[in-house]
């Protein structure tokens, strides 16, 4: 069934036809303009927002206090892994406007926007490296923490500590660490080694009751935990320069 | 120019220096933020909590001692290694960490660079012992004797002084030579452990040699280079009859 339209109106359109196919144009061409300004100005606000609510998420995570230890570790690890999920998708251009980037200003737009997730990205990267680093010194502490025992030790206990110190000589070699911790594992693993060695050549001079040998292995042994802190040396210089690259992405991110 | 807008460039100055400064404080509390994330570390305390043990003289050593009583108060091997045993112990107020202290400071001492070279093992004991290490707030090294000052560490009798303040912050001359922190620990607790082992102040053995440990090379180095650890020169004590 065709429908008819009435006189008059068809009249009017015959008259005012071009008239009628301007003003659409005009209304389709202002729609898509207007469209293309709300969708560029929300694609600036996208990224400006991550960048600002990342920067308030890192104020939140330094402010929790440092004996909170797993808290604030997850808080950072949180922001790696938030900036994670978003950098691949994040500046990508709707295929209907992004063919505007040849407008000055909107690749400008754009090049900020690359430029803010790129400084995110160095900061997910720093965080990502701490917080690995975090659990691997963990993980060793747990395993040093065995080696902890009383001042005075009567002989009936020493067999207990070459025990100790082999378990912990294995664990430490058996443990998987981030690329940054690999010094530090290193250096715990020599200085281990040295103590468990010690306290074998004091188990041989003991068993062979012979006491020039007893007591140079007693005192090698004494030596031997002293160099303990050379594993915390180490740990520090590590840490110091993980720190620096957070500071350095977070530098990047306030300027 | 009218003194109203005189006023008014004032006060627009007086308001970018007030926002300039606020940014640069913003700035320097993060980085303090971010620095203290290194007390996250779990290690150096658990470190700083293993301590060697003191091995309880077995019965077989006890027999022999007996039998050579000659031999019963100085635990010497035959080797010539000899245990020489420190307390630590501090006076004022202390806000260095007290742990690491004992740790770097134990550390300097069984260092095979350092006096250990001269066949001593250093051990800390809770009380007494050879002589004391004591950690001091700056303003109190003079009630340990009138020869200490609050510039410097010392030694005074049987007790090794290390100056708090030179041991957070070693000295200008140290720091603008580009020395580090460690360095200038290892070299203070050499140096003041060198007086009790009964070394006098040494003077550089000539320009561009490494100073002497007993040199006071945070007072000058007379043409030396920086060395925390002693030249071989000065491997010996008076304090333990061992002789070049």
């Amino acid at each position: 069934m065709i429908t008819k339209f009435p006189t008059g109106l068809k009249r009017f359109i015959s008259s005012h036809r071009l008239v009628i196919i301007i003003a659409g144009v005009v209304v389709i061409v202002g729609g898509y303009a207007i469209w293309s300004k709300l969708s560029w100005d929300g694609y600036e606000s996208a990224y400006k927002n991550w960048h600002e609510q990342t920067k308030g998420q890192l104020r939140t995570a330094l402010a929790i206090p440092s004996d909170q230890h797993d808290k604030k570790v997850q808080a950072l690890l949180n922001i790696a892994n938030n900036i994670r999920e978003q950098q691949d998708t994040a500046c990508e251009t709707n295929g209907l406007i992004g063919w505007q980037r040849f407008v000055g200003a909107l690749q400008e737009r754009e090049k900020s926007c690359q430029k803010a997730r790129d400084d995110l990205v160095s900061l997910g990267a720093s965080l990502n490296a701490f917080t690995a680093y975090m659990a691997d010194d963990q993980a060793l502490a747990a395993i040093l923490k065995r080696a902890t025992t009383k001042s005075d030790l009567p002989e009936s206990e020493w067999e207990a500590q070459v025990l100790v110190w082999k378990s912990i000589v294995d664990k430490i070699a058996g443990l998987k660490v981030a690329s940054e911790f690999t010094p530090v594992k290193t250096k715990a693993l020599g200085v281990t080694k040295q103590i468990y060695d010690s306290w074998q050549a004091v188990m041989a001079a003991h068993a062979a009751k012979d006491k020039t040998k007893y007591l140079q292995s007693q005192a090698r042994l004494v030596q031997s935990y002293g160099a303990g802190s050379s594993i915390a040396d180490a740990s520090s210089e590590q840490v110091k320069e993980l720190l620096e690259a957070v500071t350095a992405a977070q530098n990047s991110l306030n300027n | 120019m009218s003194v109203r807008r005189l006023a008014g460039y004032i006060i627009v100055g007086l308001m970018l220096v007030g926002v300039g400064s606020t940014s640069l404080i913003v700035s320097a509390s993060e980085k303090q933020e971010i620095a203290s994330l290194a007390s996250l570390q779990t290690l150096p305390k658990t470190v700083a909590e293993i301590k060697a043990p003191n091995l309880q003289e077995p019965e077989w050593l006890k027999q022999q001692n007996a039998a050579e009583a000659a031999a019963r108060r100085v635990p010497q091997g035959g080797s010539g290694i000899r245990v020489v045993t420190y307390s630590v112990t501090t006076r004022g107020v202390i806000t260095a960490n007290l742990a690491e202290f004992k740790s770097q400071a134990n550390a300097t001492l069984n260092d095979q660079r350092g006096w250990a070279r001269m066949g001593i093992a250093f051990r800390e004991v809770a009380s007494g012992g050879n002589f004391t290490l004591v950690l001091s707030e700056a303003s109190q090294l003079p009630s340990f004797s009138s020869g200490c000052g609050v510039e410097y560490s010392c030694r005074a009798g049987r007790y090794v002084i290390i100056n708090q303040d030179r041991w957070l912050g070693a000295t200008p001359s140290w720091n603008q030579a580009g020395g580090s922190l460690r360095d200038y620990r290892h070299m203070v607790v050499n140096h003041e452990t060198g007086h009790w082992l009964g070394h006098d102040h040494a003077e550089c053995g000539g320009a561009g040699q490494p100073a002497p440990v007993m040199q006071q090379q945070s007072i000058s180095l007379q043409g030396c280079i920086f060395n925390p650890w002693p030249i071989a020169s000065e491997l010996w004590s008076t304090q333990l009859g061992i002789r070049l």
